[in-house]
């Protein structure tokens, strides 16, 4: 089968936490809606609902600007158990038509529906369907974008938000890049867009006119990819299963901590979801790496490689404890403290055991 | 303990005359322990100190391990230097064979000559030197010959952990069990969680006063014993002094700091029985295991251990280089049994044993196997298997 004949779906919840906070709560909707941290404090915004939106407000942004910006808006903490449970029921939907769904966050997936177990023959049949059935029953929206590769999908389902369809044939892949400016190319940043239109190129259909050499010249190693995909070509697979490549978890304080014992008890905390995480994927990991954020935002990380891959809590915590020492934790006030475990065990890998004493060391 | 603070006026003249080979022995004992990462701190120092008319003492330290040294030299002028054990080891190798001349000058320097050839060395005031555990302490030992214990060490020092997080796996456990008559029982274990390795030694006419001791000697030292046993005396005197293990032979002393944690209760590790026992060659055991071995991978050091009736097969399978068996005819009739082990484990413990023949005993996949010599029960050596 040739690559042109795969029929890919992105689905993309709309304001996935704002819906699902406006949906539980009758009384919000129809109203700006800003889940986060509160906008006393430094937190920043999960996710805003469109109300919130057309004033400005986005994802990422501090919640204290958020709500200058749009000061009537409902300020919610979020609550990712009710997230986490709407995404669990968007992916059974998306498994009752194939097993190649590859979810890239809570709210977001590839499907890779060019078989299908429905035997649907059109993509499209089956986004409207899947959108539909989102509505009836979670009651929330979904924008989705079907094309030819994951990269086409994805920006189809971008185009027309919120509860939008987008479909993208392959005879129709060219036309529908040609105008579109190059930010959105997948891995396109700022300052590789900056350095493309440097050279006076600012649409795809521009990008796909220059060789890959002279793409790679002026933006380096990415060059022949990010011209493939300028060119429609995206050989990328869906993956069905991801395998992590670390677990982590951290916390930025509402004021910076000195204290010590107040890091160390955090730190115990962040040990004890890394190893949960770690073992909810079934992988212990090799090393584990302590990041601190001191007060003038600078930095830093410590990490220790274990010989063995582990998932116990105490080792885990003995070690993120002599990381800590390692650090300014005690003379400068901290931010942010995050601990995680990389190296993970991969599948192919043999697993040397261990004596059954090795659990109760010290 | 006499801690004693090695007071000597900081320019004190010291002059003696050594003979080259006996100060380059003295030399070589030391260069495991003093630090030779950088030198400018003071354990990259060793200390030189006068004893008698006819001897000094050579001392080295890396908190760890400290080893005194005595030596004959001739003395001009009693006193004491320290100097780095690196520089003056690798100066003094240089030499003819001839008697070496040692001087000290103002400043902490010290002035070597041997034939025409002539140095000038930067020391440290030996007031300077770390305050160690004193030679001379009355301690409790027993004698037992050198040979014993380097072949006891030779059988656990490499199962010994390097993981720095579980301290206690970072030695070797040294046990003392006086026994009912004179003799007493000296047995030494190392495990590094995923193997274990155990041997013990009836002593006789030890000539121990002391009673049954236990404890875990940091890797470091074990290592240095070697070194330091290196000489022509038969038999080294064992003691356990002041949280340190002490080894004393004719002319050197060595104290071993010990590890202050328990050692994991490792006879739970030993399966009283195994489903299959079986007798192997063993070099023909571990011909095979290299042979199959030249296809592992770096990361993947599994070897698959396969028991089918009167057969033993061993396969090695590397995705990228391919797969090798090799057969040994096994005296075995039952249920076939595949066990993963890593073959560097298995290597290690034939590589200690001296039997030509081995058992080798296995129960299941995820159960330890065991190895020891076919006639010699004095040793043992667990594996964990790897999971496949």
């Amino acid at each position: 089968m040739s690559q042109n004949d795969r029929k890919i779906i992105h689905v993309d919840m709309d304001a996935f936490y704002a819906s699902v906070e406006q949906r539980d709560h009758p009384e919000w909707r129809n109203n700006p809606v800003i889940v986060g941290g509160s906008p006393d404090s430094r937190g920043v915004v999960c996710a805003a609902s469109y109300e919130a939106r057309a004033f400005g407000v986005r994802s990422a942004m501090p919640a204290s600007k958020a709500r200058r910006l749009c000061p009537h808006a409902v300020f919610v903490r979020p609550r990712f158990d009710a997230y986490v449970d709407a995404s669990r029921a968007i992916r059974t939907i998306f498994r009752d038509y194939t097993d190649l769904v590859e979810p890239l966050s809570l709210d977001e997936a590839y499907l890779d529906v060019t078989t299908n177990t429905k035997r649907l023959p059109f993509a499209t049949t089956i986004a409207v369907e899947i959108k539909d059935r989102i509505k009836k029953e979670l009651s929330l929206t979904a924008s989705a974008g079907v094309g030819p590769s994951k990269f086409i999908a994805k920006l189809a389902s971008d185009l027309r938000k919120p509860d939008g369809l987008v479909v993208v044939k392959p005879h129709q892949v060219t036309k529908f890049l040609e105008p579109l400016p190059v930010e959105r190319l997948w891995g396109v940043g700022p300052a590789t867009a900056g350095k493309i239109r440097a050279l006076g190129v600012s649409t795809i259909g521009e990008v796909a006119q220059l060789s890959a050499a002279h793409l790679e010249r002026v933006i380096g190693s990415m060059g022949p990819f990010i011209h493939k995909l300028a060119t429609g070509d995206d050989p990328r697979p869906v993956v069905s299963e991801r395998v992590p490549r670390s677990r982590g978890a951290e916390r930025t304080f509402p004021a910076d901590i000195v204290e010590i014992d107040k890091l160390m008890a955090v730190c115990e905390q962040l040990v004890h979801e890394v190893a949960e995480s770690l073992k909810e994927c079934a992988r212990p990991g090799r090393t584990v790496t302590l990041k601190v954020r001191y007060d003038d935002f600078s930095t830093i990380s410590r990490s220790y490689t274990f010989l063995q891959h582990t998932w116990d809590e105490n080792v885990l915590f003995d070690v993120t404890a002599a990381l800590l020492d390692k650090t300014d934790a005690k003379k400068r006030p901290v931010r942010l403290i995050g601990v995680s475990v990389s190296n993970l065990l991969q599948d192919h890998f043999p697993l040397q055991l261990e004596f059954p004493f090795v659990g109760n060391l010290p | 303990m006499v801690m004693n603070r090695l007071k000597s006026p900081v320019e004190a003249v010291v002059e003696f005359i050594i003979e080259k080979q006996a100060f380059l022995r003295g030399l070589y004992k030391v260069q495991g322990i003093v630090d030779k990462k950088s030198a400018s701190t003071l354990l990259a120092n060793v200390l030189v100190s006068s004893m008698d008319d006819n001897s000094i003492q050579l001392v080295a330290t890396d908190y760890d391990v400290v080893l005194y040294g005595t030596y004959p030299v001739q003395i001009i002028e009693p006193g004491k230097i320290a100097i780095s054990g690196r520089s003056i080891f690798e100066v003094v190798k240089s030499l003819p064979n001839l008697p070496i001349q040692i001087r000290s000058l103002p400043s902490n320097w010290i002035e070597l000559s041997c034939g025409r050839a002539q140095f000038k060395l930067p020391g440290i005031p030996p007031v300077d030197f770390p305050s160690v555990m004193s030679d001379d302490a009355d301690i409790a030992t027993f004698q037992v010959k050198k040979s014993v214990i380097e072949s006891m060490i030779d059988k656990t020092a490499f199962s010994v952990s390097n993981d720095e997080t579980r301290l206690a796996l970072n030695g070797v456990l040294l046990k003392v069990q006086p026994n009912s008559d004179t003799s007493l029982t000296l047995s030494m274990v190392s495990t590094d969680g995923h193997r274990l390795s155990l041997t013990s030694s009836v002593v006789t006419d030890s000539g121990y006063s002391g009673q049954g001791s236990e404890a875990i000697i940091h890797k470091k030292g074990v290592f240095e014993l070697k070194r330091m046993f290196e000489g022509d005396d038969e038999h080294t005197n064992i003691g356990f002094y002041r949280r340190n293990i002490v080894f004393k032979n004719d002319n050197d002393t060595m104290f071993i700091r010990q590890i202050e944690e328990s050692f994991p209760d490792y006879e739970k590790a030993i399966p009283a029985q195994c489903q299959v026992s079986l007798v192997l060659g063993r070099q023909e055991f571990v011909d095979a295991i290299r042979r199959v071995a030249t296809l592992m991978s770096l990361k993947s050091n599994i070897v698959r251990v396969m028991i089918h009736d009167h057969q033993l097969s061993l396969l090695s399978n590397n995705p990228d280089a391919g797969e090798g068996v090799d057969v040994l005819d096994v005296d075995y009739q039952g249920p076939s049994l595949s066990v993963g082990f890593n073959y560097r484990y298995l290597l290690d413990v034939l590589g200690v044993l001296n039997d030509s023949n081995i058992r080798f005993e296995i129960t299941d996949h995820f159960s330890p196997g065991v190895i020891r010599g076919e006639a010699d029960d004095s040793s043992l050596f667990v594996i964990m298997p790897m999971r496949i």
